[in-house]
C-alpha cells in the first residue's frame, strides 16, 4: 500500500470555545496505480485532509504512512524533501507563476533536473500544448493552465499526485479533459491520485470513491473505472 | 537553475518596479562613489605638490609633523651644515606659509611658497603662463584664479607688496587654501624671514643611512622621511573630512537598503502566493530566501552599473562648474563601492525574510 490513513484527526484552534474539527479520525488506504476521489460539499474537510495527506498541514492526531514511512512526525525539512520528490499538486486555481512561460512553470517543478527542460517539452507535448510552450499564463485559456498544472505535477515523477478541485474553474467539457487527463496519468503511469471534489460528473474516473462530511468519511462507494477508462483511448502518454 | 529562473523573470516581469529599485540603487551608488572619489582625490592633491618635490628627507622644527598643524621656523645658517654632511647630495630651503590678504573687498587666503632659483621647488604643474615667476610675480592654481574671477595680468596685493599673476598652475588646491608661488627672495621679503626658512629638503645617496647621521648629528631638529611626511600631511583629510565622509556614506547605504528593501518587500507580498505554491512543490524556505536575495542581487548589480555611468556624466560636468571638486576613483575605489552594493543587496534581501518564512502553503489552496 503506498498510503495508509489511520484515526487522522485535525482541530483548529484546540481547547478554545471557538474549536473546530476539521477532519475527524479519517481511514484511507490508497494503492500504487489508484485513483481515489474524495467528495463532499465546501466545508466537510477534503482540503484539509488532502493538505495533511500532502505534508503540509500538522495532524492533530492520527498517522499517515507512506511507503511505510511515518508523515506526520516528519521534520519540516525532510516534509519539504518529501513534498518534492514523491508528490505532485493539481491546484483549484492553477496557481502558476505568472511571470513564467508555460514551460518554465512546469521546468522549476523538476528542481535542477539535468533533462529539465527536455522533459518538460515531452510532458506540455503529450499534453497537447506544444504550440503554447512560452505562453504566459494569462495567455492561456483555463483548461491550458490547468493541463501546464498537471505537467508541472508530474515534472517530478512523483508517485502519489493530490488535485485539489482540479475542474472547479473550468466548463464542463474542460473539466471532463482535464479529468481524462488525470485519468491516463493514473494508468499508464501507475500514478496513485487523489481527487477532492465536490463535482459529481467526474466521480467515475476513480477506482475508489469517499463521500466526506463534517470532516467524517461517512460513505465508500467502488468507482466506475474500469467500465469508463479504456486505455486504448489513452493517447496522451504512450512511453 | 529553477532559483534563477525565477529570480530573473520576477525582475524583469515588473520592469517598472525593477527600474525603479535600480534607479534609486544607482542614485546610491552615485553618492557613494562620489564620496570615496572625492576622498582620494583630496587625499592625493595633498600632496600633489609636495610629493613632486625631489627630498627623502624634509628636515623641519623639533616637533613638527606636518604643514598644516605647526609652523617649522629653522635657521637659514644651518643648510650649509646639513650640506656638509656625510651622504647628503643636495639641500634646498623651503620657504612657504598661509598668507591672508584682501581681494576684491574680502578676505582670501593662499599658501605662498618661495621658488628658489635652481628651480627645485616648483609648482606642480602649470597650465598656462610662465613656469617660473620673476620679480614682482605670482603663479596661482588655476582653481584658486577660477573661484576668484582672476586672469592672467591681475594683481594681488600681499603684506604691501604688488605681484602680478604671470601663471596658473595646478594641483595645488587644498579646498582650504592653494598654494601659490613667487620668487623665493619675495617670499622671505613678504613674509620676514630673512635669516629664517620652513623646511630643508635634503636628497641623500643612500637614505636609510643618512637617516641615522642626521638624527645623530642634528637631535634638535625633526628628521622626517619623505613617505611618512606626506602620508602624515594627507592624513589631514582622514582627520577633517573623513568622519564627514563616513556620515553621508552611511546614510546612502540607508538609502540603497531602504530602496532595494521596500521594493523587494512589496514584491514578497505581491508574490506571496506564488511563494506559497513553491513552498507547497517543494521548495525550501532556503530556497525562496535565496531567489529574494538573488533579486536584490541582480537589482544592486545593475544599480551599481547604472551608478557608474551616472557618475561618468555627473562628475566631469561637476570638475567643470564646481572649483574643489577634486574626484578620483580608480579601480580599487570601484571595487570597493561594488562590494558595498553587495552588501547593501543582501542586507536588504532580508527585510523580507520574515514575510518569507510565515508565508503559509496550505493557503494556496484556498481558491
Amino acid at each position: 500500500m503506498l498510503l495508509e490513513v489511520r484515526k487522522l484527526t485535525k482541530f483548529f484552534d484546540a481547547h478554545t470555545p471557538a474549536e473546530v474539527r476539521a477532519v475527524r479520525e479519517v481511514d484511507l488506504d490508497v494503492a500504487e496505480g489508484e485513483i481515489v476521489m474524495i467528495m463532499g460539499p465546501s466545508g466537510s474537510g477534503k482540503t484539509t485532509l488532502l493538505t495533511m495527506l500532502g505534508g503540509l498541514l500538522t495532524p492533530s492526531s492520527g498517522t499517515i504512512s507512506f511507503e511505510g514511512k511515518e508523515i506526520g512526525g516528519m521534520k519540516p525539512s525532510a516534509r519539504v524533501r518529501f513534498r518534492r520528490h514523491a508528490l505532485g499538486f493539481v491546484f483549484q486555481s492553477f496557481n502558476l507563476l505568472e511571470n513564467l512561460s508555460a514551460i518554465e512553470n512546469v521546468i522549476i517543478a523538476g528542481f535542477s533536473k539535468k533533462d529539465g527542460y527536455v522533459r518538460a517539452r515531452g510532458l506540455l507535448q503529450r499534453l497537447g500544448l506544444e504550440k503554447r510552450m512560452f505562453a504566459k499564463p494569462k495567455e492561456l485559456s483555463g483548461g491550458e493552465r490547468q493541463r501546464v498544472g498537471i505537467a508541472r505535477a508530474l515534472m517530478n515523477d512523483p508517485l502519489l499526485i493530490c488535485a485539489d478541485e482540479p475542474t472547479a474553474n473550468l466548463d464542463r467539457a474542460t473539466g471532463h479533459d482535464v479529468m481524462q487527463f488525470l485519468c491516463s496519468v493514473g494508468c499508464e503511469q501507475q500514478k496513485s491520485i487523489i481527487v477532492v471534489s465536490h463535482d459529481e460528473r467526474i466521480k467515475d474516473i476513480a477506482h475508489k470513491v469517499f463521500y466526506m462530511e463534517d470532516g467524517k468519511l461517512v460513505r465508500q462507494e467502488p468507482g466506475k473505472h474500469g467500465e469508463v477508462c479504456n486505455m486504448k483511448s489513452h493517447q496522451f502518454f504512450k512511453r | 537553475m529553477p532559483i534563477v529562473l525565477i529570480a530573473v523573470r520576477n525582475l524583469v516581469g515588473e520592469k517598472g518596479r525593477f527600474a525603479i529599485t535600480a534607479g534609486g540603487v544607482a542614485f546610491s551608488v552615485l553618492l557613494i562613489l562620489v564620496l570615496v572619489g572625492l576622498y582620494q582625490g583630496w587625499t592625493v592633491q595633498m600632496t600633489r605638490f609636495l610629493g613632486n618635490l625631489p627630498a627623502d628627507f624634509w628636515i623641519g622644527q623639533k616637533g613638527t609633523r606636518d604643514m598644516s598643524h605647526s609652523v617649522s621656523l629653522l635657521p637659514m645658517d644651518l643648510k650649509d651644515k646639513l650640506a656638509s654632511t656625510s651622504g647628503v647630495k643636495s639641500v634646498t630651503a623651503f620657504v612657504g606659509r598661509q598668507v591672508s590678504f584682501e581681494l576684491r573687498g574680502k578676505e582670501s587666503h593662499i599658501f605662498l611658497v618661495g621658488v628658489d632659483e635652481e628651480g627645485v621647488i616648483a609648482p606642480y604643474k602649470i597650465v598656462t603662463g610662465k613656469p617660473r615667476p620673476d620679480k614682482g610675480e605670482v603663479i596661482v592654481d588655476i582653481t584658486f584664479a577660477r573661484q576668484e574671477n582672476l586672469k592672467m595680468g591681475d594683481m594681488l596685493e600681499i603684506a604691501g607688496k604688488q605681484l602680478t599673476i604671470v601663471g596658473m598652475s595646478e594641483g595645488g588646491n587644498l579646498l582650504v587654501y592653494s598654494y601659490a608661488f613667487a620668487q623665493e627672495a619675495e617670499v622671505r621679503n613678504i613674509l620676514k624671514f630673512d635669516t629664517l626658512t620652513n623646511y630643508f629638503l635634503v636628497q641623500t645617496d643612500d637614505p636609510s643611512y643618512t637617516k641615522l647621521t642626521l638624527e645623530e648629528n642634528f637631535p634638535d631638529v625633526a628628521v622626517l622621511e619623505r613617505a611618512k611626511f606626506l602620508k602624515t600631511n594627507a592624513d589631514l583629510v582622514k582627520d577633517t573630512f573623513l568622519p564627514i565622509i563616513g556620515v553621508l556614506v552611511i546614510i546612502a547605504l540607508g538609502i540603497g537598503i531602504a530602496v532595494i528593501g521596500l521594493s523587494i518587500f512589496t514584491a514578497t507580498i505581491e508574490k506571496s502566493q506564488e511563494y506559497g505554491v513553491l513552498k507547497a512543490i517543494g521548495f525550501s524556505d532556503r530556497e525562496l530566501f535565496a531567489i529574494v536575495v538573488l533579486q536584490s542581487l541582480l537589482a544592486g548589480i545593475v544599480g551599481f552599473a547604472a551608478g557608474n555611468v551616472f557618475a561618468f556624466v555627473v562628475v566631469p560636468l561637476a570638475e567643470m562648474n564646481v572649483s574643489g571638486f577634486l574626484y578620483q576613483a580608480g579601480f580599487l575605489e570601484i571595487g570597493f563601492v561594488f562590494v558595498i552594493t553587495l552588501l547593501i543587496s543582501i542586507v536588504a534581501a532580508f527585510i523580507p525574510i520574515r514575510r518569507i518564512i510565515s508565508i503559509d502553503p496550505v493557503r494556496v489552496f484556498k481558491a
